[in-house]
C-alpha cells in the first residue's frame, strides 16, 4: 500500500514537473487493461494493436488480461485507475455501452475520457448453410406461420448477438425464443446441431462455420458481402457492430488524450497492424477522440432503448 | 494421405523439433507447479508464438497443452495438492501410495498412463475426427445435461466415509458455481452487492484454496516435530507387464473415456477424469482398494485427463468449437497465424492439420521421455525440509489464483476457500465433491435451463423425445442403485 502511494506521489511529482516543463509523457510504460482471458478475439487486437500503438508513441506499452463478468472488473480497473494516461482500457462495445445499463457497476459511461476507436466490425444476420430460407423474407414467412417454435442464439444475454435478434424479431413481429449460449462458437454448434435457427454476429463468423447471411445490421452493403441487402434497404433500419476503442480515466489531462490519440491513428493506419487485420478478418475503423465521443454516447443511447425494450434493463 | 508427406516434411524441420520439445518441457514444469495449471502454461507461452511460423507456434502450444496435463499429475501425487481440477482424481490413490514410499512407482504409472491415454486420442483423433465432430453435433442441451448428470453421480463414489458429508460437500460445490452472473438472463446473483463477486468464484483459485492451501493449514496444525515417516525413492520405475496384464482393461476403458468426454465441448479434462475414477471405483476387480493407493486410480484418472487433449481438438479443429479455455487459446493463435478451424479446415490447411497430428504423437513420446527424465528431480521435493516446501507451495498457489484472471479478489477467495477446507477436512468432509460441484455446476445449470428453454419448461420432454438423453439417464439410475442390486445377487 505504502509502495503505491509513494510510487503515485513519485508519478505525480514527476507529471508536474512534466507540465511545467518540457511535456514528457510518457516516461514510463502504459498499460492495456484487456477485460477479457489472453487468447480471446479482443485479447488478440489489443496485442497486435499494442505493438504498433507503442512505436507511435515512442513509449513501452503493456497489456494486462483482467477478465470475469462480461469484461466489467476490467473495465472498472481501468475506469478507477489513476488518469495520468498510464492506464487505459481496450475495451469492446459490451463493458463499455451495454453492461452500464443492466447491471448496477462501479463505473459509467461517464467514467471515461475517449481516447480513440480502433476496430468495427458490422454485423450479419444468418441462418445455417442449408437452410430452406434464401431471403429474409421467406424468413419471417416460415417464423409468422409458426409462432413459439423457431429459436435464436446468442453469445450470451446481453451481448450483441443477442441485442441484434432482439431487436430484430422486435421490428419484424416475429415470436421466437431466444436460447443464449456461452460464447459464438458455442453457438455456432447449437447451430449445425439444429437447435438453434437464427443468429446474427460479424462477417468472420461466415468463414469459418457452415452458415449463410441473409442481411445486413448496416447502412450501405458491405463490400465483401455486396449481395446481401442491408436491413434498411428490406425497410428497417437496424444498425449493430461490434466495436474496440481505448478509454482513459476521467480527468487524463487533454494534452495526454491527445497525444495518445495521434498514436492511435498512426498505429491503425500502420502496415504491421493492417497485415494482422487481413489474416484475422478484423475491419480497421480509426475515429478521433471527438468523433469517438460522440459514436459511443450514440451507441450508449441506442443500446439502452433495445435493452429497454427487451426487458433487460435494470 | 496426401497430405503425411509435405506433413512429415513440414515436422521435421528443427525449429518444430526444438518447439516441439521445449513446449513439452515447459508445460510440464509448469504444469508440476502446484496452483499452475495449462491455461497458465499456454498463456504464458501465448506472447512468445506470435513472432513464431504457422507450424512451430502450433506445435509448441500443442506441447505445452500436452505436458502441462500430465505435469499436473506431480504435484498432485507427490504433495497431494493438484495444481488443477483435472489431477484431483489423482491424489486418490498418487499420495497414498507416496505415504507407502512408493513415490517412484506412482510417479512411473501416472507417466505411463499419461503417455498412452495421450497416444489412444491421437489415434482418434486422427482416424475419426469427422465422424465423432457428427456425434458431438447431436449433444444439444439435454443430452449435455444427461451427461452432466451421469457424471455428477460420481460425487456418490468418491465420498469414501460418510456419504452424507460428500453429497453435502457437492451441494456446497454446486451452490459456490452460482454465484455471479445467470448464464441466460445476465442477472447477477449472491454478489451481496459486492462487485467483485460479480465475476463469480473463478475454479482455478477455488481448487488452489481447497486443495493446496488447506493441505499446507493441515501440515502446519499437525505438531511441528512430527517428520513425514516414508522414505521417498527418488526417480521413476515404470511398471512391469505383470503388473499391467490386470489393467489393461481399466487402461482401455479409461483412455475410451477420455477421448469421448474430451470430443464433447464443455465438459474437459476434469470431468473425464472424475467419471473414469468413478467407473473404475465400480467396475475394477480391485475397486476395494481403490483409495488406498490402488494404481488403478491412477490409471483412470491419468490415462482419461491426458485422453481429452486429442479429444477435445476434435470439435476445435474440425467444428471449430473450443471446448474449453484451453483450446479457446490454442485456437486463436491459429487463427492469427491465418489458419482458420473448422469445416474448411482440412480443404484449405490440410498439411498443417497432419502436421499438428504428427506433432502431437511425437509430443507424447517426448513426454514420455522427459518424464523420466525429470522424475529423479521431482522426487527430491519430498526431501525438501518442510517449512520451506510449505511456504513454497503458498506463493504458487496466490501466483497461480492470480494469474488466471488477473483478479486481485481470487486471492482473497484463495484464502478462503483454504480456510473452509481446513475446516471441511477437519470434521471429515472429503473436500473433492465441492470441486466436482463447481466445475460441473455451471454447464449443470446452464444445459438443463436451455433444455428448459426449448421444452418451453416441460421436464417430462427431456425423457421422452431424446433417445440419447434417455439412454444416459438410464445408466445414471442404473451406477446409482448398482451396489444394491450386486448386494442382492446371491454370490
Amino acid at each position: 500500500m505504502l509502495k503505491k502511494a509513494l510510487i503515485g506521489a513519485a508519478a505525480t511529482t514527476a507529471m508536474m514537473v512534466a507540465a511545467s516543463t518540457s511535456f514528457a509523457f510518457p516516461d514510463r510504460p502504459v498499460t492495456f487493461v484487456v477485460p477479457f482471458s489472453a487468447g480471446g478475439g479482443t485479447d488478440g487486437v489489443a496485442r497486435a494493436f499494442q505493438q504498433e500503438f507503442a512505436k507511435a508513441l515512442g513509449g513501452t506499452v503493456i497489456v494486462k488480461n483482467t477478465a470475469g463478468a462480461s469484461g466489467t472488473v476490467g473495465a472498472a480497473e481501468a475506469a478507477n485507475a489513476k488518469a495520468d494516461g498510464y492506464t487505459l482500457g481496450f475495451l469492446p462495445i459490451g463493458p463499455a455501452t451495454i453492461q452500464p445499463h443492466i447491471r448496477k457497476l462501479p463505473y459509467s459511461l461517464a467514467s471515461w475520457e475517449f481516447v480513440c476507436n480502433v476496430t468495427a466490425s458490422p454485423v450479419t444476420f444468418m441462418v445455417k448453410k442449408d437452410a430452406p430460407w434464401n431471403s429474409l423474407a421467406d424468413f419471417v414467412a416460415e417464423v409468422k406461420g409458426k409462432p413459439g417454435k423457431y429459436v435464436y442464439g446468442s453469445s450470451g444475454p446481453g451481448t450483441i448477438p443477442h441485442l441484434a435478434m432482439a431487436a430484430t424479431a422486435g421490428a419484424l413481429g416475429l415470436k421466437m425464443k431466444h436460447m443464449p449460449d456461452k460464447g459464438t462458437a458455442n453457438a455456432m454448434k447449437s447451430m449445425a446441431g439444429g437447435v438453434i435457427q437464427a443468429f446474427a454476429d460479424t462477417p468472420v463468423v461466415l468463414s469459418r462455420y457452415d452458415v449463410k447471411a441473409l442481411a445486413t445490421f448496416t447502412a450501405e452493403p458491405i463490400p465483401a458481402l455486396s449481395d446481401i441487402p442491408t436491413m434498411k434497404s428490406l425497410g428497417n433500419d437496424l444498425q449493430f457492430s461490434v466495436w474496440r476503442g481505448i478509454f482513459a480515466p476521467k480527468g487524463t489531462p487533454a494534452d495526454v488524450i491527445a497525444k495518445l490519440d495521434t498514436a492511435c491513428a498512426a498505429g491503425a493506419a500502420s502496415d504491421g497492424f493492417k497485415a494482422f487485420a487481413k489474416k484475422t478478418n478484423t475491419d480497421i475503423l480509426y475515429m478521433d477522440s471527438a468523433k469517438f465521443e460522440a459514436f459511443a454516447q450514440s451507441e450508449y443511447k441506442k443500446n439502452g432503448t433495445i435493452l429497454e425494450k427487451a426487458g433487460l434493463k435494470k | 494421405m496426401e497430405y503425411v508427406l509435405p506433413a512429415l516434411d513440414l515436422v521435421a524441420s528443427p525449429t518444430v523439433v526444438i518447439a516441439m520439445f521445449v513446449g513439452t518441457l515447459v508445460g510440464i514444469v509448469i504444469g508440476a507447479l502446484p496452483g499452475l495449471g495449462s491455461v497458465v502454461a499456454l498463456t504464458v507461452c501465448l506472447p512468445f508464438t506470435f513472432s513464431m511460423e504457422q507450424v512451430p507456434a502450433i506445435t509448441l502450444l500443442l506441447g505445452v497443452y500436452c505436458g502441462s496435463v500430465y505435469g499436473g499429475s506431480v504435484s498432485a501425487i507427490l504433495i497431494n495438492t493438484p495444481g488443477t481440477p483435472q489431477s484431483a482424481a489423482t491424489c486418490f490413490d498418487g499420495f497414498p501410495l507416496v505415504q507407502q514410499g512408493k513415490a517412484d512407482k506412482a510417479l512411473g504409472w501416472a507417466t505411463m498412463s499419461s503417455v498412452i491415454g495421450g497416444l489412444f486420442s491421437c489415434m482418434v483423433l486422427i482416424l475419426a475426427a469427422p465422424q465423432l465432430a457428427a456425434i458431438a453435433l447431436k449433444f444439444g442441451p439435454i443430452e449435455t445435461f444427461a451427461l452432466i448428470t451421469m457424471a455428477l453421480t460420481c460425487i456418490a463414489s468418491i465420498s469414501r466415509g460418510s456419504m452424507l458429508k460428500g453429497l453435502l460437500a457437492g451441494v456446497l460445490g454446486l451452490a459456490c458455481a452460482t454465484v455471479g452472473a445467470d448464464p441466460i438472463t445476465g442477472d447477477l446473483r449472491f454478489n451481496f452487492g459486492y462487485f467483485p463477486l460479480s465475476a463469480g468464484l473463478d475454479l482455478i483459485a477455488v481448487v488452489v484454496g481447497i486443495f493446496a492451501l488447506s493441505e499446507v493449514f493441515i501440515r502446519v496444525g499437525e505438531t511441528a516435530t512430527e517428520v513425514p515417516n516414508w522414505i521417498a525413492k527418488s526417480g521413476i520405475k515404470l511398471p512391469s507387464w505383470a503388473d499391467w496384464k490386470p489393467r489393461l482393461a481399466v487402461l482401455a476403458k479409461s483412455s475410451v473415456i477420455g477421448s469421448f468426454v474430451g470430443v464433447l465441448p464443455g465438459t474437459g479434462a476434469a470431468t473425464a477424469a472424475f467419471i473414469s475414477y468413478a467407473e473404475a471405483k465400480r467396475s475394477s476387480p480391485r475397486r476395494d482398494r481403490l483409495g488406498t493407493g490402488e494404481p488403478d486410480g491412477i490409471i483412470a484418472s491419468e490415462a482419461a485427463n491426458n485422453a481429452v487433449t486429442g479429444g477435445a481438438l476434435v470439435p476445435t479443429l474440425a467444428l471449430g468449437i473450443p471446448g474449453d479455455a484451453i483450446t479457446a487459446v490454442m485456437m486463436t493463435t491459429m487463427i492469427i497465424h491465418g489458419i482458420t478451424p473448422g469445416v474448411r479446415l482440412m480443404a484449405e490447411n490440410g498439411d498443417v492439420v497432419y502436421a499438428c497430428f504428427i506433432a502431437l504423437i511425437v509430443i507424447n513420446i517426448i513426454m514420455l521421455g522427459q518424464g523420466i527424465v525429470l522424475a529423479r528431480g521431482f522426487t527430491r521435493i519430498l526431501k525438501t525440509p518442510e517449512p520451506l516446501l510449505l511456504a513454497m507451495v503458498v506463493i504458487l498457489c496466490l501466483l497461480g489464483s492470480y494469474g488466471v484472471r488477473g483478479n486481485p479478489f481470487d486471492l482473497l477467495v484463495t484464502l478462503g476457500f483454504g480456510a473452509m477446507g481446513y475446516f471441511l477436512r477437519l470434521f471429515g468432509f472429503p473436500v473433492a465433491p465441492v470441486v466436482i460441484g463447481l466445475v460441473l455446476g455451471p454447464q449443470f445449470e446452464i444445459s438443463l435451463r436451455q433444455g428448459l428453454i426449448l421444452t418451453d419448461n416441460s421436464f417430462l420432454e427431456f425423457f421422452t423425445g431424446h433417445p440419447i438423453a434417455l439412454g444416459l439417464f438410464i445408466t445414471t439410475a442404473a451406477i446409482l442403485t448398482w451396489p444394491l442390486i450386486r448386494k442382492a445377487i446371491p454370490k
